[in-house]
């Protein structure tokens, strides 16, 4: 069974003030070596993660319910990027810092004899974990690494659950749901663009393969992921705010010096504690607020030390901002709705910069906030200068109705026909599923199916800033990327080809529920029940291999 | 790439280095290639490859086959990484972001 607690904590611990900018991303290459362990900031960290473990352990008494258990230890992995991947003079914070991980795991093998540690990043998780040293980490402790994504997939049912009640997870999470495992989430204290910021339980993303991830990448975001609670959660968490990322994550991200640790036993505690460190309203974060409503948080847990408040810069999940305007001053949104959430279009010229917001807003979990992300790439990759001024029309939305007639409110207050937007000068961009009415508009190969498909959506933003490259590039590690791409296809192709596949069948295109309606009709009362995949015909194969979508599974 | 590139340029001039040792029968380009690479081992490379960690096989194997190519990168990144305590003191400008991409040092 996963722990259960008489009583939660969430634990806050200063570490020392000392420079940590070296090695943040990357471990070095003397790690595990005396000299390692001697460094100044190596010292204060590990000391600073025992510390916190320690007085959560008097708080709660975590240690032992994990002694002597399996454990799952999910790092947050999402690019892992040195300095010399994009123009930007220092490393993108967007990755669990490997030192804290190794601090973590230090104490961790410590209790348990078994430890894997899991992840999934979306990209190549091969790849980045040996960037950024996790394979040396689990070399060093006998943990086993395992890359989610590479894994074969099990099947769930969660009835209470909103919007996911079909959920597929790698084998590996479903030791977790069966409480063979006990789970511990070791995320980076950021901000990120679709849900406010990603911390203990918005962790869980990771453990989707790709065609899981898309389904309900839309508004639904927040509920989706609150959802999964329903299905596992974490018994121990660890947000490692030694550095912190603030801005458009999971593009390029700042760093932010915070100089804290924060571990905690009630993972959506220990989240609400960080999102107001990082000067943020907890009750005003969406995906706080559904994890909430579902009744996963305690009020009575006790906070133990002082709450030091930054205030990040906050990922703007709009392309009205000024930072887009300022960045990109050719790319002009369209934006049209006709849905219960958005705003209803009264009038077709002058309406005002609030509306279009409020209009846009309608989807801010999906196509918007990818385009965000693809943005903050491209600004930061080094071809930025020669596209700065790109003009790119983005047409998002089915069209807002106003007597019969769709249209599509610019920011400049108007609302244009889809004539008006076919005869449009540029290059036009229409995102999303629920765009379809307006792709007539779109330039060749530049209608984006799917709802938020980030790596979709990135690579017909490459080609609309042709001929140019905008993007991460970095010479030194393309070998190991390169690799990583094709050691992940294949894998995953053997798998679906020996039945046992690595992927749902892809099929984000709404904002549905997905559902069994076999076990709706069976009225479960339970948190979930296993809803095992029936065994794959050849038919059945031949579309699990074609359900390893090269390109989703290639581009990065 | 940078790297893979070198190594491949290091491949070349072995098979070149081979092929006239082989069809004209002279052997100068191998003695060559073999001096220089042996004398960058004995010298530094297989002491820093020992540095960074890799095995005293492989360093010499690798050496002996790349050359400069293979332990100047690993020079340059052992000393990137060594630190004294004084690199983990906070300065007061220290780590602050410019807004433009960069770090105010």
């Amino acid at each position: 069974m996963s722990a259960t607690y008489e009583k939660n904590a969430v634990v806050i611990t200063p570490a020392p003030e000392l420079n940590y900018f070296h090695n943040y991303v990357q471990l070095p290459y003397d790690y595990g070596r005396p000299s390692y362990e001697a460094r100044a900031d190596v010292k204060a960290i590990k000391a600073t993660v025992r510390k916190s473990l320690d007085d959560l352990d008097k708080a709660t008494g975590w240690k032992a319910k994990f002694r002597g258990q399996k454990v799952l230890i999910k790092p947050n992995l999402v690019f892992v990027t040195p300095k010399t991947g994009y123009r930007y003079n220092y490393d993108i914070p967007q990755t669990t810092d490997p030192r804290v991980f190794d601090a973590t795991m230090e104490v961790l093998s410590e209790l348990c004899p078994d430890i894997v540690i899991g992840e999934g990043s979306g990209l190549v998780t091969w790849t980045y974990c040996k960037m950024a040293g996790y394979d040396r980490i689990a070399k060093k402790y006998g943990a086993k690494l395992v890359f989610f994504e590479e894994e074969a997939i099990d099947r769930y049912f969660c009835p209470h659950a909103e919007c996911g009640q079909e959920v597929f997870v790698p084998k590996s999470i479903s030791e977790v749901i069966r409480g063979e495992r006990l789970y511990v989430s070791h995320p980076k204290m950021k901000c990120n663009i679709y849900t406010g910021v990603t911390l203990g339980f918005k962790n869980a993303m990771g453990t989707f393969s790709c065609n899981m991830r898309y389904r309900n990448h839309t508004w639904q975001i927040d509920k989706k992921l609150s959802d999964l609670l329903y299905l596992f959660k974490p018994d121990l968490t660890v947000v490692d705010g030694i550095i912190g990322g603030e801005g458009n994550t999971p593009g390029p991200n700042d760093p932010v010096i915070m100089d804290t640790i924060v571990t905690g036993t009630n993972s959506v505690e220990v989240d609400r504690v960080v999102t107001e460190m990082m000067g943020f309203d907890p009750n005003k974060n969406k995906l706080l607020i559904e994890a909430g409503k579902r009744g996963f948080g305690d009020p009575n847990t006790e906070v133990i030390g002082e709450k030091k408040i930054v205030h990040f810069r906050p990922a703007e999940q709009t392309l009205l901002s000024e930072r887009v305007h300022k960045n990109w001053p050719g790319v002009k949104l369209y934006v049209g709705h006709t849905n219960d959430r958005a705003p209803k279009l009264e009038k077709l010229e002058g309406n005002s910069h609030e509306f279009v917001e409020a209009m846009e807003a309608t989807c801010g979990g999906g196509c918007i906030a990818s385009m965000g992300t693809t943005l903050e790439v491209m600004f930061a990759s080094y071809t930025y200068p020669l596209n700065k001024n790109r003009k790119l029309n983005v047409i998002v939305g089915p069209g807002a109705e106003k007597d019969g007639v769709k249209y599509w409110v610019g920011e400049d207050g108007k609302a244009y026909t889809l004539r008006e937007l076919e005869e449009m000068r540029g290059i036009t961009v229409v995102c999303g599923e629920c765009s379809a009415p307006a792709k007539s508009a779109a330039t060749p190969f530049l209608w984006i199916r799917g709802c938020g498909e980030v790596n979709n959506l990135a690579a017909r933003f490459a080609v609309a800033m042709m001929p140019t490259l905008p993007g991460q590039v970095d010479l030194h590690y393309a070998p190991l990327i390169v690799t990583g791409m094709a050691r992940k296809y294949v894998i995953k192709v053997a798998k679906a080809a020996l039945g046992t596949p690595t992927e749902p069948h892809f099929d984000a295109y709404s904002d549905r529920v997905y559902t069994i309606p076999e076990y709706v009709e069976k009225n479960i009362q339970e948190d979930w029940v296993e809803a095992p995949i029936p065994k794959l015909s050849f038919e059945d194969r031949i579309q699990a291999i074609k359900d390893v979508r090269f390109f989703a599974n290639f581009m990065f | 790439m940078v790297q893979a590139i070198q190594y491949l340029i290091c491949g070349i001039l072995w098979m070149v280095s081979s092929v006239i040792t082989i069809w004209k029968k002279n052997p100068i380009g191998i003695i060559i290639l073999a001096l220089m690479h042996g004398a960058e081992a004995v010298i530094i490379g297989v002491k820093t490859g020992l540095k960074y960690g890799k095995k005293l096989p492989y360093s010499i194997v690798m050496c002996m086959t790349f050359g400069f190519t293979w332990w100047l990168p690993l020079k340059k990144q052992i000393e990137a990484e060594t630190f004294t305590d004084d690199d983990f003191i906070r300065r007061p400008d220290d780590c602050i972001v410019d807004g433009k991409g960069g770090l105010v040092r």
